[in-house]
């Protein structure tokens, strides 16, 4: 009886993290491919943050929506998904702090996080803040299982 | 420390930078083999919005266009008034800033010409692009 609650509890664990791993996984694969299709729209939401300047703008622009479509997609293979999660984790933990940065020092901008789609700075945060706990809640659920 | 001893974690994201670095080079060849030309991108009018206020926007048309209608927090720089308001630009452009030049239509000899001398004469080494289409193909987006 205990064993078979214990396999229960395991399985509902295993389905709410593959659900968590769609989540983020998706939402990576999505917002990636909306900006790789337009970097240059892409590069212009990067400049209004003013962290990064001239060249460098358009590398990002080229290199970022493709590291988070190869960590969206990585969540999905066995052998490199605690690798993916972590480059999901701190790509959300990046854009968090230059939103904050961005806002601290005043200037007016739109996330840009979804290619084209404008989305507010505190809604992207609350939006970032649900990604980096469904990140967490995966930590937890795959080091319960090595234990 | 080896790479092989860092945590399989840490490895594992590792490799995941450098194989997102390989579509990202294609990327990028392939928007400077189709979205450039005479050593400059081309900015699609879409575009205009997500750039805002992070580019200085050089308007190469006459004084006269220009005081007519012009993108927001446009400069008028004409190549034919070049010596008396290039000072009056270097004054308002900062380093590092991305400038987008444009001329009154598709046509882009005039804006091309422009840019040549901000990077010759002015010394700006890089993020000069010209607006595809011009002034023309901004002009039907505005409000």
């Amino acid at each position: 009886m205990g064993t078979r609650k214990a396999m229960n509890t395991r399985d509902a664990s295993h389905v709410f993290c593959l659900v968590l791993q769609v989540f983020i996984g998706g939402f990576f694969l999505v917002t990636g491919v909306s900006k790789a299709i337009d970097p240059l729209g892409f590069a212009g939401e990067i400049a209004n943050y003013r962290i990064v300047t001239g060249w460098l703008t358009l590398a990002t622009a080229h290199y970022l929506p493709w590291l988070e479509i190869v960590a969206g997609a990585g969540l999905f293979v066995r052998r490199i998904r605690t690798g993916a999660l972590l480059v999901c984790g701190g790509l959300l933990l990046v854009f968090t702090a230059a939103l904050v940065a961005t806002c601290a020092r005043g200037l007016d901008i739109r996330c840009g996080c979804i290619g084209g789609v404008p989305t507010t700075v505190p809604l992207a945060l609350l939006r970032n803040a649900i990604l980096l706990a469904a990140c967490g809640a995966i930590v937890r659920i795959w080091s319960r299982k090595k234990h | 420390m080896s790479f092989s001893r860092l945590p399989a974690s840490v490895r594992q994201a590792a490799l995941l930078a450098c194989l997102a670095a390989i579509p990202a080079v294609g990327s990028f060849w392939w928007h400077r083999a189709h979205r450039e030309r005479d050593g400059f991108p081309r900015m699609p009018a879409a575009g205009i919005p997500a750039w805002r206020e992070a580019i200085v926007w050089v308007d190469v048309r006459s004084p006269d266009a220009f005081r007519r209608s012009a993108l927001p927090g446009a400069i008028n720089l004409p190549e034919n008034a070049w010596n008396e308001k290039i000072d009056g630009f270097l004054d308002v452009w900062e380093p590092g800033k991305m400038i987008v030049v444009y001329g009154a239509t598709g046509d882009e000899s005039a804006a091309i010409g422009v840019a040549r001398r901000l990077k010759k004469e002015a010394n700006i080494a890089d993020g000069i692009m010209i607006l595809e289409g011009g002034f023309e193909a901004w002009e039907p987006a505005k409000p």
